[in-house]
């Protein structure tokens, strides 16, 4: 199945060896047919991919996620994920706050601010922490909101971390 | 206030069983169309749409909506069954809301928008037809009035209703419910007998489509058309981003009761309308259609300047009340202005698309303008631009509209 990809890319990177090579390829005596072309060094070939089971319920996709605010009333929409260099990521764009779709706005959050827990996410701050705080904009330098530098410690409402009451 | 329609009151007759129905009709189509306004994109944006997509399918919802609006004012006016046209287009909106709810994916989400442009640019010109057919030209005004109101109740009703069920229910459910409401729409338009509803006069322009591109070149030459449907148009460009755009600095500025303030926002206005919607009919039966018209056009520049200066949320919420004004000036004449301009022909309906189509243009244009003057110089000159542009309809209403009442 691999087989035609490498011959074609050579043929267009290095025309000439690549055709000696094609017609070398081309006319195999029949017997060698079953033989792995050319790969180096590693003399077993990695084996089909693995098949990872994910129980039903114990993995969820993010993009168009319900986040809810610290009163369990939903404030936003997951809409996009910012990752840094090493793939881990650093900051969630909501879509946050508004009635029926109007005065929605974009703003991004810190990862941490975000609790995640079976069926829900939570954003750990309130629409009164997140008052003027300014847009998310794609280009602009991004400003992620994240916990106030005051409180460190987990602040008091956070006491019950799994208990997530899910209608 | 609103007891007001009682037995006496000069020319218009009690409602009836018919009146009633229609009243029932305005309330509930009123409740079906609030669920697709700009709900659809949180709706889409929940089901991982990205943003591209979604503006895509809205920018095509609105193109159709756009290029149907005076199409669809020519069928009403051809048929003679303006029950039957209004009937086919709830149902096609309860399709349009069952696609939306049960099928969340880009054809059908894109099928629903169209059905759902085509099928308003037929409700809405089918029930002003119908309000003509069933009152007749000397008792319009007063029936647009009492059009309005419930239309306004239906959708104050309604957003915090859908609002409510979008909250705790999830997006979807205000689809399922936006096409249960289809059928009290349409047992209220059964209520209707069509023996109440006089035949609009057999005039030029019926029938072919020939006839109605006939139509149209005529009515673009009817002096005030043109002035009215620019006026529209203005009126819209002013309009349309000014909720949006006071919403957003709500989620801004206000902390915890923010979505109670945007929730008011909507209801507020809904209630001023459903309060004097009937008053600015009469207004214009009594007074005039230019002196009810700049009533309505003078409280959009001011809501402009006003949001401009206003932040604390209260403020907000009673500024965003003069909405209704404005709408009710707008809601009330569009129609009765449309059935004065093609008085004693058969292009009323074409004469409402046009407007719609207007309206259209404005509205699709007043986001995009807003949005970049609110991005470079911030909203509050957004709104001082919008309000700018808001002068204008009322300057052109007073200096180039015939009045049209006789």
């Amino acid at each position: 199945m691999a087989r035609p990809r490498p011959s074609t890319i050579a043929f267009r990177t290095a025309a000439l060896p690549a055709l000696l090579m094609l017609a070398a390829a081309d006319a195999p005596p029949p017997t060698a047919a079953p033989s792995i072309p050319a790969a180096p060094a590693p003399a077993a070939a990695p084996g089909p991919a693995a098949r990872e089971m994910l129980e039903s319920g114990t993995a969820q996709r993010l993009i168009g996620r319900d986040v809810a605010g610290p009163g369990g009333d939903t404030v936003g929409r997951i809409v996009d994920v910012l990752l840094g260099d090493d793939g881990q990521p650093r900051a969630a764009v909501l879509d946050y706050g508004g009635f029926l779709g109007v005065g929605r706005r974009r703003v991004a959050v810190a990862w941490r601010t975000l609790r995640f827990s079976a069926g829900a996410v939570r954003l750990e701050l309130s629409r009164d922490q997140m008052r003027a705080f300014p847009d998310y904009r794609e280009g602009e330098p991004v400003v992620a909101a994240a916990p106030p530098a005051t409180a460190d410690a987990a602040p008091a409402e956070t006491s019950a971390p799994d208990s997530p009451p899910r209608d | 206030m609103p007891g007001t329609t009682l037995p006496g009151r000069g020319g218009a007759a009690p409602p009836g069983r018919s009146g009633r129905g229609l009243d029932w009709l305005n309330f509930f189509v009123a409740n079906v169309q609030t669920g697709f306004g700009p709900f659809v994109a949180v709706y889409l944006t929940s089901r991982a749409w990205t943003e591209l997509e979604i503006g895509f399918v809205l920018s095509v919802g609105t193109a159709v909506a756009m290029a149907a609006q005076v199409p669809a004012g020519a069928l009403v006016d051809a048929t003679p069954r303006k029950r039957a046209a209004a009937a086919l287009a709830i149902a096609a909106i309860v399709a349009a809301a069952l696609l939306l709810a049960a099928l969340p994916d880009t054809l059908p989400v894109l099928l629903s928008e169209v059905l759902h442009g085509i099928a308003s640019c037929v409700l809405g010109p089918a029930i002003a037809a119908i309000s003509l057919a069933l009152v007749g030209h000397d008792a319009l005004g007063e029936r647009l009035g009492r059009n309005a109101r419930f239309a306004a109740i239906g959708s104050g009703i309604a957003a915090g209703l859908l609002g409510a069920a979008g909250t705790w229910l999830g997006g979807s459910s205000v689809f399922w419910l936006t096409a249960a409401l289809c059928l009290p729409s349409l047992a209220a338009l059964a209520a209707i007998r069509p023996s109440d509803l006089r035949p609009a006069p057999v005039g030029p322009g019926a029938g072919a489509s020939g006839g109605a591109l006939r139509g149209l070149g005529a009515l673009l030459r009817t002096p005030g058309v043109l002035v009215f449907a620019c006026c529209c148009g203005l009126f819209t460009l002013s309009n349309a981003a000014m909720l949006p755009l006071a919403g957003t600095q709500v989620t801004r500025n206000a902390g915890d009761e923010a979505n109670l303030v945007i929730a008011a926002c909507i209801v507020a206005p809904q209630l001023v309308l459903a309060a004097i919607a009937p008053a600015i009919g009469r207004l214009a039966e009594r007074r005039g259609r230019r002196a009810a018209l700049l009533l309505g056009f003078l409280a959009l520049p001011l809501r402009g300047l006003l949001l401009a200066l206003v932040e604390d949320p209260l403020w907000l919420i009673l500024v965003q009340a003069l909405d209704g004004v404005s709408a009710a000036g707008l809601g009330v004449l569009l129609p009765l202005l449309a059935a004065d301009l093609t008085r004693g022909g058969n292009r009323f309906n074409l004469c409402m698309g046009l407007f719609g189509l207007a309206i259209g243009v404005g509205g699709t244009l007043s986001t995009l303008i807003a949005g970049a003057a609110a991005q470079w110089f911030g909203p509050g000159t957004a709104f001082a631009l919008l309000a700018a542009i808001g002068l204008l309809p009322p300057l052109l209403a007073w200096t180039a509209l015939p009045e049209t009442r006789r």
